[in-house]
């Protein structure tokens, strides 16, 4: 839900979210974007424990999603709030999204 | 007028453990900090527990021929004292000392690495020498990099936000009394007594303090409080800076440091990783003396993030969560000031060199000259005589 009535918005652009494509602007933060989406839940800690931003200002990390900048990119761990939509990133984030860190042996 | 044995300035780590050893032995002791317990280098910075021989000292033949004889026993004394740390003052401090790695990349690295062993093997320190592979072995995830590390079981981590803390509280049970925020305006001897004129920040009121000695353990301002006394003490502030990443699942068992590299790397029990290793920050100049806040120094950031993601890559795949400074002191000769000032009886100091490594060591060694007025053997190397050409003309 946005506030649309004297609002005058640049030209959306399109990002993925969960596999679904989402028509949002420039300007916004994934926060905002999965905010609008409806999305209450962000994300599962490594205690499994549903979390969603708290502080809104890059402090807490309690916002992290996945983000691709593309299809091929690898993903990385954001924090939503303080990062801006690109058009064609691909951003997974919700209940099934466990934000532990995947350490593979990369010696 | 307020009496005690010994007046402590700075409820850092040294400050607040020879408080406790001292309270505990029965001495009146009154401690005083400008800012809060803590609140310096003592609860800023990385927290390793590093028992190898610095490279400091393996580049600096001279140093080293100096200070060797008293190395190993300071060493080994600090050792155990950690290893009782937990149950003598009874709480937590997230001490773990599952041993240490020194890790080298490089030939000319792998040979500084193999003079350091062959240095303490001699003088009895209990170090493995391991070669890349074994490194490996022991800790998965080190870099293909790494060539050799030399492995002391003795070494580890400790919380700094609870160590000192802990000391202090022990301390107030056993009797000590903490003054802060007061600031020390100014110092005398006289009568035999010392003056210590303070003032509770936040505007409050001039009180002068008197006792039998003051112990300066303000650390990387220990020059500014030994010119309250009338004396040089050359001991200069040096920013460093301390990185955490996120909790990560447990990849790193042991200390890692760089024998050739500004590194270290833990990781914690919560699960964070540790990144420092003595990176400088850049130290503000037009703030008040112990005030100013260092400024983080991107470049160097990066060369210690490098640093780390080169020796351990899973590091590459966390968020860096917090950087931040804390100001230590260091000495023209690098090592540590501790003892009893000759122009001025009843002055003591104890500041410089590895302040949280030998903190407690440090502090229980300068309670023990304190109440015995001997000084003990260890801390020989260490006097503040060897400045004692600066203060020809100073003095109490």
């Amino acid at each position: 839900m946005r506030v649309e009535k004297g609002i005058n918005r640049p030209q959306p652009i399109s990002i993925t979210v969960n596999g679904v494509s989402q028509q949002v602007y420039p300007g916004e933060t994934l926060a905002t974007v999965l905010f609008s989406a409806g999305l209450q839940c962000f994300n599962q800690n490594r205690f499994e424990q549903r979390r969603a931003p708290l502080c809104n200002m890059g402090t807490c990390f309690e916002c992290l999603v996945s983000v691709k900048r593309s299809d091929n990119d690898r993903p990385q761990r954001l924090r939503a709030c303080m990062t801006d939509v690109e058009e064609g990133m691909v951003v997974e984030a919700g209940e099934g999204f466990s934000i532990t860190p995947p350490l593979g042996d990369r010696s | 007028m307020p009496r005690y044995d010994v007046v402590i300035v700075g409820a850092g780590v040294i400050g607040c453990a020879c408080a406790y050893y001292l309270a505990r032995a029965g001495v009146r002791v009154a401690v005083l900090d400008r800012n809060q317990v803590n609140s310096g280098a003592s609860g800023r910075n990385a927290g390793s527990l590093h028992f190898q021989l610095e490279y400091r000292l393996i580049q600096n033949q001279d140093l080293l021929d100096r200070q060797l004889p008293f190395l190993l026993p300071l060493t080994l004394a600090g050792i155990e004292q950690w290893r009782s740390l937990p149950e003598e003052l009874g709480v937590d401090i997230g001490l773990k000392m599952t041993g240490g790695l020194m890790v080298a990349e490089t030939p000319k690295q792998i040979a500084l690495l193999r003079k350091k062993s062959e240095i303490e093997t001699r003088c009895g320190l209990n170090v493995e020498w391991l070669s890349g592979d074994e490194a490996r072995q022991l800790q998965p995830g080190l870099s293909q990099s790494v060539q050799a590390a030399l492995f002391c079981p003795d070494e580890g981590h400790c919380n700094p936000r609870l160590l000192t803390p802990a000391y202090a509280r022990q301390a107030e049970a056993a009797g000590a009394k903490f003054l802060e925020p007061c600031e020390v305006v100014d110092l005398a001897r006289t009568g035999g007594k010392w003056l210590v004129r303070c003032r509770l920040v936040n505007g409050g009121a001039e009180e002068t303090i008197q006792a039998e000695s003051v112990v300066n353990a303000s650390g990387a301002w220990a020059s500014e409080l030994a010119l309250k006394a009338n004396l040089h003490l050359p001991l200069f502030p040096v920013a460093l800076m301390m990185s955490v990443t996120e909790a990560a699942p447990k990849v790193l068992k042991y200390l890692v440091q760089h024998v050739g590299r500004k590194l270290s790397l833990k990781q914690v029990s919560d699960g964070n990783i540790l990144v420092g290793g003595g990176w400088s920050a850049k130290l503000q100049t037009s703030a008040k003396q112990g005030a100013g806040k260092p400024e983080i120094r991107l470049d160097n950031l990066q060369k210690n993030l490098a640093a780390a993601c080169d020796v351990l890559p899973a590091v590459r795949d966390l968020n860096l969560i917090r950087t931040w400074t804390g100001i230590t002191g260091i000495t023209l000769d690098h090592l540590p000031v501790i003892g009893q000032f000759a122009e001025a009886p009843g002055f003591y100091v104890a500041a410089g060199g590895s302040g949280f490594t030998y903190g407690p060591t440090y502090a229980k060694l300068l309670s023990e000259y304190i109440l015995t007025n001997r000084q003990p053997e260890l801390l020989k190397p260490y006097s503040p005589d060897r400045f004692s050409d600066l203060n020809m003309f100073m003095g109490q």
